[in-house]
């Protein structure tokens, strides 16, 4: 029995294939015989036009058996004039005769014609009008006028015909040029070298006069040598020719007459790098000027430093000459900031800014990789959705937008169609909606979003849906409520608290965590679960909370090791209050891979509170840091804690190779003395380099202290000096204000001379 | 080691550390076509000197963000750079050749630096360009882009 639906069943299978993506479908046509390619256009409505995407075509004349060419030649539909995608063109003994409106393919990159019948203004309009293109082959006879090659992005080209009619104009990337002449011959009046007017990148030229050979082989006349003097001078028009990059030459068949003995000569004056015998080259280069230097340089060369170049000054090279008039259009990385239009408040801003981007539009060509744009003071503005999607079509991959922060506008919503996008960066904006079509930027590797307002949804959504997310920055963003965040490939993220907080769901992969909680509110209680591979932490005052929340009730120890920790950054940190120190020491005892530790302590207090039982050493007798190389306190002002943490950590360092630094803070009331006489205790040949900054400091004793190697001061305010050789060495850097020194003893493996700057300021010196 | 040989036969031995800091020897080495002496055809010995320069300094790029001595080795390329346009731009084209990515930045931000908020006047003069541009020409251009050709920091001066 017949399913009900069984039309529909029937009907399926076309529908599959009209559901592949049109790059596949293209594909399957570009193999079908151009026959069948075309006649797929009566299939259905759908169908219509899709052969008019296919991108190679190659049509060759059926020859009959003994090789002849059949007698007429065919003529090309018109509606292959239609086919605006074309990449790959090969047309074989036929004839040409485009509809009057035709000007080209865009899109051409290889262009063969061999024994076609076409009218020189259209070859030329063809090859002008494809600027992509990078291979050409013309074996046109009939071609009867003059025509002039203007392919900026031609590499190779091979042609066959009579030369006379040539000129190679514009093809600054030319890199490979064969002539095989059909019918031909060279007389004195010819000025072979003009059809080269300028190939600054030819590398390969092949020059085969086989089929001259039969003419000339028994021509005593030919033989005779061509007057010295006639070929000795290269000809002024010349000077602008560089063949900087010339690696073979192959002229085969020699005629010797004049204009091409004159060729040859060019082309070893000119070259570099051909094989020369020694001292030709030097002559030459006498002649040659920096100009021809720069213009020598190969294209990238010059795009690289264009892009280093500010843009308006990239754009003022367009004056320089000729040469350099279309250089800066290629660039592919814009810097567009505010100092092109102005920075002050002005009426005027915008109408500035949308000349500037209208000129842009109308002369850039190419591809846009990277685009910066600071964009103050202007707001909405029309323009800046016209220029994203102007970059969306050149399928920009790294945009980094920064917005008025007083006006923030709405971001447009053609930057969804950005596709390519690796890299968004967005400050000061809003994003309201995303087209219902988005999927997500499928190449997305980081997203940085500061200042931005976006609903909670949108803002999970977006992330969710960048399935290659790498690094993820969110600061201060406005959302409301707590978003999770689901992200397979994540390993870095930044995040500072705004409005609305964010919950790590699933990020598994996950190497480097900072986080900046202002207010803290988050439902934490999975936060750390997966944090199996994080190497960087770095969390600040509030976000240790975070840890409460995973800590059990005592907390002594995490739950669960942080066995890959080699980085642990704490900010801000009050030790006045005990459970955010406890806090600290549970997460340092958890992290026993640890390599490197900073704390920066916030809101200093002088506390003359016992010792603390969870800093005694006792407590840590199960911790080890064998891996710790460098520890970093700042802002240290002696309190009782501080020093009980650090004789802790010293206590524990079982590895000389370690650096310690400490500063004391910038608050000037809050660090009259630091107890530095308080760490004479320490260990002895523990301490390889010491760093002691001491920015306010003003009174620094020394007194037998065991310190083992070095030691380096650094203490712009600091005024007496005491102290007591038990030190290897001591470097004193930045004392200026030496008032009341009292050194006892000093030696300095610094030569910087700061050292006698030091001396001669000394009033005091035993 | 590696040897490399200049355009005029002079033969340089440099660290294989350091000399793979250019993708084209690199390469070569992994290819195993690095055993004898590499001719550069296109490097003078003056040049090879200033390139194997600065890949000896920047042999352990990766250690000195740890150790500190970054603003040593800034210190190093700004001093580096500091040569005329000619050595400069045949600094550029050796290690556009070797593919040394870093050295390429380095050189084509010097070049860029030097060229920044100078007048036409400064840069035709500085990189010896004849003008070959009509008044007309010129005036088209500069309607063109107005913007690009006015503000105050444009300098005159060629140094």
């Amino acid at each position: 029995m017949m399913p009900p639906n069984g039309r529909k069943q029937r009907l399926s299978p076309s529908d599959v294939l009209s559901n592949l993506p049109d790059s596949l479908i293209n594909d399957i046509l570009t193999r079908l015989p151009l026959r069948d390619a075309v006649r797929t256009s009566i299939l259905s409505k759908k169908w219509r036009y899709k052969w008019n995407g296919i991108q190679h075509l190659v049509l060759k004349l059926p020859m009959d058996n003994q090789h002849k060419l059949l007698p007429n030649q065919y003529k090309l539909p018109s509606s292959l004039f239609t086919c605006s995608q074309l990449k790959h063109l090969f047309l074989q003994q036929c004839l040409i005769h485009p509809p009057p409106l035709f000007k080209g393919f865009d899109k051409l990159i290889s262009l063969e014609l061999i024994e076609v019948t076409i009218s020189s203004e259209l070859l030329v309009s063809l090859i002008s009008h494809s600027p992509l293109l990078d291979h050409l082959v013309l074996d046109c006879n009939e071609v009867s006028h003059h025509i002039e090659i203007s392919a900026p992005k031609l590499r190779s080209f091979f042609f066959a015909g009579n030369i006379d009619f040539l000129h190679l104009k514009n093809v600054p990337l030319l890199s490979k040029v064969s002539y095989e002449p059909v019918e031909f011959s060279i007389d004195a009046e010819h000025d072979l070298a003009k059809i080269f007017e300028s190939i600054p990148a030819l590398e390969n030229l092949c020059w085969n006069h086989g089929c001259l050979q039969m003419y000339f082989i028994s021509d005593e006349e030919y033989n005779e040598p061509v007057p010295r003097d006639a070929i000795d001078e290269i000809p002024a028009s010349f000077s602008d020719m560089t063949f900087n990059h010339l690696k073979t030459v192959k002229i085969k068949y020699v005629s010797g007459a004049k204009a091409e003995l004159q060729l040859i000569k060019i082309l070893i004056g000119y070259s570099c790098f051909t094989m020369l015998p020694n001292g030709k080259k030097h002559a030459c280069d006498q002649s040659v000027s920096l100009d021809l230097l720069t213009s020598s340089l190969p294209e990238n060369v010059i795009d690289d430093i264009l892009i280093c170049l500010p843009l308006r000054d990239a754009v003022r090279t367009s004056i320089l000459s000729t040469k350099w008039r279309y250089k800066w259009c290629r660039i592919p990385q814009l810097n567009l900031d505010p100092t092109l239009w102005g920075t002050a408040k002005d009426v005027t801003l915008i109408t500035k800014f949308t000349n500037i981007m209208c000129h842009l539009f109308a002369s850039h060509v190419g591809s846009i990789t990277k685009v910066i744009l600071e964009n103050y003071y202007l707001g909405d503005c029309p323009v800046i959705d016209k220029l994203i999607y102007f970059l969306s079509r050149n399928s920009v991959q790294h945009l980094d937008f920064s917005f008025d922060l007083c006006n923030p506008p709405k971001l447009p919503s053609s930057i969804f169609n950005c596709s390519q996008l690796m890299h968004l960066s967005l400050r000061d904006c809003s994003i309201q909606f995303a087209p219902p079509a988005f999927k997500g930027f499928d190449r997305l590797i980081t997203l940085e979003l500061c200042r931005i307002t976006i609903s909670s949804k949108l803002l999970e959504s977006f992330i969710s849906s960048c399935p290659l997310l790498d690094k993820l920055g969110l600061h201060e963003t406005i959302h409301s409520g707590v978003i999770e965040i689901n992200a397979p490939m994540l390993r870095a993220f930044d995040f500072t608290e705004g409005e609305g907080s964010i919950i790590l769901k699933s990020v598994p992969r996950l190497v480097k965590l900072s986080l900046c909680y202002l207010f803290y509110y988050a439902d934490t209680r999975n936060c750390f679960d997966s944090f199996y591979y994080l190497e960087h932490l770095d969390l600040k005052c509030e976000s240790l909370k975070l840890l409460s929340a995973a800590a059990s009730e005592v907390p002594i120890r995490l739950p669960f090791d942080l066995n890959c920790l080699k980085h642990l950054r704490l900010d801000e940190i009050c030790f006045a209050k005990l459970e955010v120190l406890s806090f600290v020491l549970f997460l340092i005892r958890s992290s026993q891979h640890l390599q490197y530790l900073e704390i920066e302590i916030g809101h200093p207090v002088h506390d003359d509170s016992p010792e603390q039982q969870c800093l005694k050493l006792e407590a840590f007798s199960d911790v080890t840091f064998n891996h710790l190389k460098k520890v970093k306190l700042r802002g240290i002002i002696g309190s009782n804690r501080e020093m009980q943490l650090i004789k802790l950590l010293l206590a524990k360092f079982s590895v000389c190779n370690y650096c310690f630094i400490m500063s004391s803070n910038r608050e000037k009331h809050a660090c009259q003395s630091v107890p530095l006489d308080a760490l004479s205790s320490f260990p002895e040949n523990i301490v390889d380099d010491i760093l002691i900054c001491l920015p306010l400091q003003d009174a620094l004793g020394l007194y037998h202290n065991c310190y083992s190697d070095a030691i380096e001061i650094s203490a712009p305010m600091l005024q007496t000096f005491d102290f007591i050789e038990r030190i290897g060495f001591i470097c004193i850097k930045t004392v200026p204000n030496f008032a009341k020194p009292s050194l006892w003893h000093v030696e300095s493996h610094l030569g910087t001379g700061n050292c006698f700057e030091i001396i001669s300021a000394l009033e005091h010196l035993e | 080691m590696v040897k490399l040989k200049s355009n005029d036969d002079k033969e340089f031995e440099v660290e294989e550390a350091a000399v793979i800091q250019s993708e084209m020897i690199k390469n070569m080495i992994e290819d195993g076509c690095a055993t004898s002496v590499i001719p550069l055809p296109n490097i003078d010995s003056k040049t090879l000197i200033k390139v194997i320069e600065y890949l000896n300094k920047h042999i352990n790029m990766g250690k000195a963000a740890e150790t500190g001595e970054e603003d040593d080795l800034k210190e190093f390329d700004e001093q580096f750079v500091n040569m005329g346009w000619e050595e400069l731009f045949d600094v550029i084209m050796a290690a556009n050749y070797l593919n040394i990515h870093e050295l390429m930045e380095l050189c084509c931000q010097s070049a860029a630096d030097r060229l920044k908020n100078k007048s036409v006047r400064a840069v035709r003069e500085m990189l010896k360009i004849t003008n070959d541009l009509t008044e007309e020409e010129e005036q088209e251009i500069i309607n063109d882009a107005p913007w690009a050709f006015e503000g105050p920091e444009i300098d005159d001066t060629v140094n």
